[in-house]
């Protein structure tokens, strides 16, 4: 089980700012969360966090753990039990 | 005769003030937002509106003038000046609702908005497109549009 | 003379009533551009060493700059004087429309100086400059004020700096209001108004401001809000959410300064984020001059016991120091608490930092009730903060002691209290702990005015991942170019969040349209260089030295104690070595005052020779 937190405009998607999610042993990357997530909230998801590319927008900002994933394997960064990922609008503050 | 004039969404607006810049470097080579024709009013700090002249159907600024230096453009509704004519008495500013119309700081006639060539940078700079170049019956259709979307948000998913 | 300027610098001194007019020369504009660079050159040449802040020799410099009052998106102008705060250099940039309105009123440079015998305000008709009485305007608030000097000179258009209750008291973090709410705001230009028994500057502006190349500014400006619109952080973090959309991320690295400096993360901190605020308070966006960010929220609390509360903000800097610091988690207090910062008129993120040090004071037992007047000054007390911080205004009770800032008020409660306290040079940091942003721990350590984000704001980077904020390495040379590349926008008068759309060829691009002579990249750079080496030889001259570069032992010895960062603390080893790498990078010797070679190599060898006198063998 992964937590998955989410924040901005992903809540009104979510229903909810947290979540809990069960990956299968042999990929328990980001991706795969992604993609589970994106099967259970479709459309709406994707369009707000995916751009024409398909790619994250670059506006959105992932954490497993408070780190964030661009500084690690980026999507394949791996997870362990526990974990939580956090996705997040780009974060300046100032 | 149904005019396109230029409208403020205050809703919108965020008291930037790039329509007045945009507007005194179009017309007055300058940045000044006292040469500006359409002018911002900031009411802080709820209130941020810019207000340009609204082509009055029965322009009292037009009935208004002593010299009949003022007429109504047949073509597009704007308010036409004729500077030999006016001097700057001021009776047109007390007879406008809006305050739309004013004294040109060097000239000394008056002058308002008169949508540029039909392209208006302040419209085209707007950062919020809070500004549009549009016609009252375009408003109130938009309007009618928006409150029924609205109600029946939970129809459109 | 260059296009963009009015080509002169404005003269006051409230000792003898003069007023005089000088020009700004053409030298000054190539070497120092405007802003920060002339208001810092002038404030070095013109304050002697040593001279107390809140005496007539101190200076006020209001600097606007070459983007100032044009269409292309700017700041308003830049404040320098030396702080009664820190003792040292202090330059703030303020934000809304009195700088613009100054140099239409012909004037690029405002210097007041001396004091007046009673309260006074400014009153600059374009041309006309007068000393008028303000006695009936001493006592009231920012607000009224405002409103006061608006309509006793009959135009709402004006535009008024102003002084409340908390500069007229000498508070040492009072600040300079104009507009609605926009402020130089830290180190205490409040106080040196308030000292000159200056109340209030109102200015009339109805002059031009001239271009180089107008039609292609506008060209330019087609694309660049193009840009702007394309770039996250401009077309869609900073609008939509502004600031405060720091609040998750900074909690979810466990980097949001909480319990007064003791944790990383604010148990409840989705209550105060940004999401929260749009649902609940925001009612609108406001812009300063032509900026296409909006980063501003106007926001209104509509029930509760704080109903009716009117703020615009709060912002990422505040909701970490009236709701992080002392463990506040209600929205609505906080935006209650930042309304009597800003009608009293001082800067809210020192005032949080006093009264949660006196939280974190009372909690231990260091002070009691006696000394609080019988407010319970816990951590999440909520009303006691809104409490105490109209004290701190007012300088009543402990709030007195606390308006002293948080460095003299430790040395005046004693008792263990120095260990507790947190300000670097003086000044209470930024919204960041450098444990768990190693860039940041940096930055704030060498930063000019003190423990500020804003002279490197590296925080951005580190927030977002663009680098690693658990990493030492490198970060001395990515702060000296964000450094001198900020210091170009002090000068320009550009505001820090258009950061990502303005890289070094934009600003060479954009530069000469305004102007109307070309500076390139390496130009710049030498300007921003330039920069930090006169605000540095102006602190060295304070006595500022490499022993004044470090967080407070706490930072070294207690890591974060739980949270995404748990464990963070700043290694010694490794900061020392960051500092060495970063005086070596600067040119500056190893107690990290600027050597002769380096000034002398970016055409400041007097200086060179005036530090002389505080190079150790």
């Amino acid at each position: 089980m992964v937590v998955v937190k989410v924040f901005g405009n992903l809540k009104a998607i979510f229903g909810t700012s947290e979540l809990e999610i069960d990956v299968c042993y042999e990929d328990k990357t980001v991706n795969s969360v992604l993609n589970v997530l994106m099967k259970q909230f479709g459309e709406s998801l994707r369009r707000e966090l995916l751009d024409s590319t398909g790619k994250i927008k670059a506006v959105y900002s992932i954490l497993v753990n408070g780190r964030n994933i661009a500084l690690m394997s980026g999507l394949n960064t791996r997870l362990e039990e526990n974990d939580t990922v956090s996705i997040l609008p780009l974060v300046e503050g100032g | 005769m149904v005019h396109k004039f230029i409208m403020c969404n205050q809703e919108k607006c965020t008291g930037c003030g790039t329509c007045e810049l945009a507007c005194s470097v179009t017309k007055e080579k300058t940045f000044n937002p006292k040469m500006s024709r359409i002018r911002l009013v900031r009411i802080d700090p709820f209130i941020d509106m810019a207000i340009a002249c609204r082509l009055c159907e029965d322009p009292p600024c037009v009935a208004s003038c002593p010299r009949d230096a003022l007429r109504q453009s047949e073509e597009n509704g704007v308010i036409i000046v004729n500077d030999e004519k006016c001097d700057g008495c001021g009776w047109c500013i007390e007879a406008c609702d809006f305050g739309a119309i004013s004294i040109h700081p060097d000239k000394k006639t008056v002058v308002a908005c008169d949508l540029c060539d039909g392209e208006p940078l302040c419209v085209e700079m707007c950062t919020r497109k809070a500004l549009e170049l549009s016609t009252l019956n375009t408003l109130s259709n938009k309007t009618r549009n928006s409150v029924v979307k609205k109600l029946f948000r939970f129809l459109l998913g | 003379m260059p296009a963009a300027y009015a080509g002169r610098i404005l003269r006051v001194n409230l000792s003898t009533g003069k007023v005089t007019k000088q020009p700004l020369t053409n030298e000054l504009i190539k070497k120092w551009l405007g802003g920060k660079g002339i208001g810092t050159w002038l404030l070095y040449n013109e304050l002697k060493p040593g001279i107390n802040p809140l005496s007539p020799e101190n200076k006020l410099i209001f600097a606007t700059g070459p983007a100032t009052g044009t269409i292309v998106p700017h700041k308003g102008y830049i404040l320098c004087t030396k702080s009664p705060l820190t003792g040292i250099y202090t330059s703030s940039s303020s934000g809304g429309y009195f700088g613009g309105e100054l140099k239409r009123a012909g004037c690029d440079v405002l210097i007041v100086e001396g004091r007046a015998e009673k309260p006074r305000y400014l009153w600059i008709d374009d041309e006309v400059v007068e000393i008028k009485g303000a006695e009936h305007l001493w006592g009231k608030n920012t607000f009224e004020t405002n409103a006061m000097v608006k309509e006793e000179l009959g135009d709402e258009e004006i535009k008024v700096a102003r002084i409340g209750v908390a500069g007229e008291k000498l508070v040492k973090f009072a600040s300079i209001l104009n507009d609605y709410s926009r402020m130089a705001g830290r180190c205490g230009p409040g106080a040196v108004m308030g000292s000159k028994n200056l109340k209030a500057i109102a200015v009339r502006g109805t002059g031009n401001v001239e271009v180089a190349k107008a039609d292609e500014l506008i060209d330019f400006m087609r694309e660049f809000l193009e840009t702007v619109k394309e770039t996250p952080s401009t077309g869609t973090s900073y609008p939509m959410w502004g600031t405060p959309g720091g609040v998750n991320g900074a909690n979810l690295q466990g980097v949001f300064p909480t319990r007064y400096w003791h944790k990383g993360t604010l148990k409840g901190f989705e209550n105060i984020n940004a999401e929260t605020m749009r649902k609940r308070i925001v009612v609108k966006d406001k812009a300063c001059n032509t900026c296409p960010v909006n980063c501003s929220k106007v926001v209104r609390v509509k029930s509760g016991p704080y109903m009716g509360a009117v703020l615009e903000g709060p912002d990422y800097e505040t909701l970490y120091s009236l709701g992080g610091l002392p463990e506040n988690t209600d929205l609505n207090a906080i935006v209650r608490a930042q309304e009597i910062c800003d009608t009293l008129g001082f800067d809210a993120m020192t005032g949080g930092n006093v009264v949660a040090f006196a939280m974190d004071c009372y909690e231990r037992g260091i002070i009691t009730s006696k000394d609080t007047d019988g407010l319970e000054l816990t951590f999440g007390n909520k009303d006691a903060l809104i409490q105490m911080l109209e004290k701190v205004g007012k300088r009543e009770g402990l709030g007195d002691i606390l308006a002293e800032g948080v460095r003299e008020a430790a040395k005046r409660i004693g008792k263990g209290a120095e260990y507790l306290a947190v300000h670097i040079k003086g000044l209470e940091p930024a919204g960041y702990d450098g444990r768990g942003l190693k860039g940041v721990a940096l930055a704030f350590a060498v930063a000019d005015r003190g423990a500020d984000h804003l002279t490197g704001s590296i925080y951005t980077y580190e927030m977002r991942g663009d680098i690693d904020r658990l990493a030492y390495n490198g970060k001395a040379a990515f702060l000296k170019d964000c450094e001198e590349r900020f210091a170009v926008f002090d000068a320009m008068v550009f505001c820090r969040f258009l950061r990502d759309v303005y890289p070094w060829n934009i600003l060479t691009k954009v530069i000469p349209l305004l102007v109307g002579f070309e500076l390139n990249e390496n130009e710049l750079k030498a300007l921003g260089e330039r920069i930090v080496n006169v605000a540095r030889a102006f602190n060295v001259r304070e006595g500022i030295s490499k022993k004044d570069d470090y967080w407070p032992e706490r930072f070294f010895k207690e890591p974060l104690p739980d949270g995404p960062s748990k464990g963070q603390v700043i290694d010694k080893e490794e900061f020392n070595k960051m500092l060495s790498e970063y005086y070596k990078l600067r040119g500056w010797d190893e107690n990290g005052i600027p050597s002769k070679e380096k000034l002398a190599s970016l055409g400041l060898g007097d200086i060179g020779a005036q530090l002389e006198p505080y190079r150790k063998e």
